[in-house]
């Protein structure tokens, strides 16, 4: 599959079955906070039986999602670039930084494995904490 | 436009001095005929000054023409500014605004933005955002 092809393919089971959450980075230290929000649409549930065993905190939750409302949004905004030959992925959240707000609730980013195919962001799985 | 929305064009803590720090463009703005551009300091305390600049390419990124130019000092503010490049205007020498305090190039707009950020002076607890409405 292309990387088109796969974004395509999720992006239409999240259509049919997903449910919107707000990705978030905060940035500055409180009271002078900003929060660079972007709404994305995922598939949200809880940890497995598996995951527990291995030591995954059944309070966590796992999210996976496409870049496509990122990408839309060119979330996070504009960043200071990376000096070459690092090339930091921007719109990858970042853990224990990063929030996201899932079902009425403020979370933290506890796990994310970005999805590359062909070199292009096609899908991220995350799990978030709180 | 095909892609229009608000856009985070930087949004940053200051605290270091900056000299025309560079942050990564917003692109794909084919069509924008306007933009609301919201400038906005939180805190301010401790340094001297912060001056933002909006600007844009028409050659993809490689040169760029500033659009707007906003000041800050120490003291909170929220200014904005709006950039129409639908109405009629007459040939206009460009010019570069960086010693020009909030003022703007108006109808200056290709179809990517970005933002360039200085600042003297150490801030603490201090963070800046620009955000640009496209549309």
């Amino acid at each position: 599959m292309s990387p088109e092809e796969c974004i395509g393919a999720l992006d239409g089971a999240l259509a049919a079955d997903g449910e919107e959450f707000i990705l978030r980075r905060v940035v500055g230290t409180l009271p002078n906070v900003v929060n660079i929000d972007v709404t994305c649409k995922g598939w949200i549930t809880a940890v497995t039986t598996e995951q527990v065993a291995a030591g995954i905190p059944e309070t966590e939750l796992n999210v996976i999602f496409s870049p496509t409302q990122i990408n839309d949004a060119q979330w996070p905004g504009g960043t200071v670039p990376a000096l070459p030959p690092l090339s930091v992925d921007q719109r990858v959240p970042r853990i224990n930084v990063d929030k996201a707000i899932v079902q009425g609730r403020v979370r933290t980013v506890s796990f994310v494995n970005a999805i590359n195919v062909a070199g292009e962001l096609v899908r991220i799985n995350m799990r978030v904490k709180g | 436009m095909d892609n229009a929305g608000v856009y985070d064009l930087a949004v940053t803590a200051v605290t270091a001095p900056l000299t025309s720090q560079v942050y990564t463009p917003i692109t794909g703005l084919d069509g924008i005929s306007a933009a609301c551009l919201e400038c906005e300091l939180l805190g301010g305390t401790g340094g001297t000054s912060i001056d933002v600049l909006a600007q844009t390419s028409f050659d993809g990124g490689t040169t760029w023409l500033d659009v707007a130019h906003f000041t800050f000092t120490t003291a909170p503010a929220k200014k904005f500014a709006v950039i129409n490049s639908l109405a009629s205007k007459g040939v206009t020498a460009y010019s570069a605004l960086s010693a020009q305090a909030d003022a703007v190039n108006d109808g200056l707009l290709g179809d990517q933005l970005r933002a360039v950020i200085s600042s003297t002076g150490t801030y603490t607890n201090t963070t800046v955002a620009l955000r640009a409405h496209a549309k």
